[in-house]
């Protein structure tokens, strides 16, 4: 075989004249069209969804995206310090007296009066604001198990044996 | 008519605003800046500058008109997409290029089956090019070989070709781009374009021995 320039050149030639090989007249006179319809429709179908439009808009603008999920993230972080309070102040309203027994705001010391205990007490508010003093206090707590024979033992842990 | 009166008329006459240009007047990069503000009208005046060149070297490295009608479309809407992201740093023509190629070659890479050239396609004028009638009567040992069957050699021959290969010599010696502007299309260096260049004419030329022989 021969790489010689000449026959170089009679290839070339002849790779030029695929050159002629063409689309069916007329096709480059809707081709731009064509194009210009697809982008037209997919922009349409990409902005029917508000959460697409969201994303793009965020993707073109990363402050915008980090100010935003700053902003979500303290209302989150908000939130979650108001549920505490509005728990502490439930809290502090409830009843605690019986184990079984829910009872008003302010009725607590008669109602534990009822039952025999502590009655007429002036039992602090703070001491029955929590629903758990009654598994703290002994006393209250030993009601739960005398039914059944069981009786709370408190449990002491230390590191002396280490 | 009094030439006063006429004098008169052309004073006072409202400076008159230039005319407005045309779109198709418009340089590459102002179009460019258009579209990337979302003018499809000037995206479509960039389509119609590089279609023609876009489809067929598609084409030509696909051998099917309807995957070359499809790949051109899709390379021309991604490149709008990623419009934002082109920074003027090669030519607008460069990289729509750039993406046309990668697309179709990577097309060619899932397409393991390859069509047979659609040679219907063949313009009529291809029988009245003086270096083709050239090639056929004078040169070819095979004077009695027609047009059609030299390109369907041509084409079969173009189709052993590594897709590399057939996108060197496609943008090269059928769509006569330099060597230069390969390079960046194929982001590779002028040597490398050179020596591809020349390993396909080989390749061709090895192939299309008995029609290219010197008489």
């Amino acid at each position: 075989m021969s790489s010689s320039p000449e026959n170089f050149d009679n290839l070339r030639r002849l790779l030029a004249c695929k050159r002629y090989e063409q689309p069916p007249p007329g096709y480059f006179n809707s081709f731009s069209e064509k194009v210009i319809d697809r982008l037209e429709a997919e922009e349409f179908n990409e902005y029917s969804s508000w959460w697409q439009w969201l994303v793009d808009k965020f993707d073109a603008k990363p402050i915008v995206a980090c100010l935003y999920g700053m902003a979500v993230s303290g209302l989150l972080l908000a939130g979650f310090r108001l549920s505490q309070i509005f728990e502490t102040e439930t809290a502090s309203a409830a009843i605690p007296s019986g184990p079984w027994l829910a009872a008003t705001p302010g009725s607590g010391a008669i109602l534990q009066g009822q039952f025999g205990q502590n009655s007429f007490v002036d039992v602090p508010a703070w001491t029955v604001s929590s629903s758990l003093n009654s598994a703290f206090r002994p006393e209250t707590s030993n009601l739960l198990f005398e039914s059944s024979g069981l009786r709370g033992q408190t449990l002491k842990f230390g590191t002396s044996g280490f | 008519m009094e030439p006063g009166i006429m004098i008169d008329a052309i004073a006072f006459k409202a400076p008159s605003a230039p005319p407005p240009i045309s779109i198709g007047q418009l340089d590459e990069r102002k179009l460019v800046k258009r579209a990337q503000g979302g003018d499809l009208t000037a995206y479509d005046e960039l389509v119609r500058r590089y279609q023609e060149r876009i489809y067929a070297t598609i084409y030509h490295m696909t051998a099917n008109h309807e995957d070359a009608n499809d790949l051109a479309q899709d390379a021309f809407i991604k490149a709008y997409r990623a419009l934002k992201s082109f920074k003027g740093d090669s030519s607008f023509f460069t990289w729509v290029y750039r993406i046309a190629v990668n697309k179709t070659i990577n097309f060619l890479k899932q397409r393991k089956k390859r069509a047979q050239m659609s040679l219907n396609d063949l313009d009529f004028n291809a029988e009245h090019d003086p270096d083709l009638i050239a090639l056929i009567s004078e040169k070819n040992p095979r004077r009695d070989l027609n047009l059609t069957e030299l390109q369907e050699k041509l084409n079969e021959a173009m189709l052993k070709l590594s897709d590399i290969h057939r996108l060197v010599v496609t943008l090269h010696d059928v769509q006569g781009l330099s060597h230069d502007e390969i390079s960046k299309i194929m982001d590779c260096n002028t040597g490398t374009v050179r020596s591809r260049l020349f390993y396909a004419r080989q390749q061709l030329q090895a192939h299309l021995s008995d029609y290219l022989k010197a008489s």
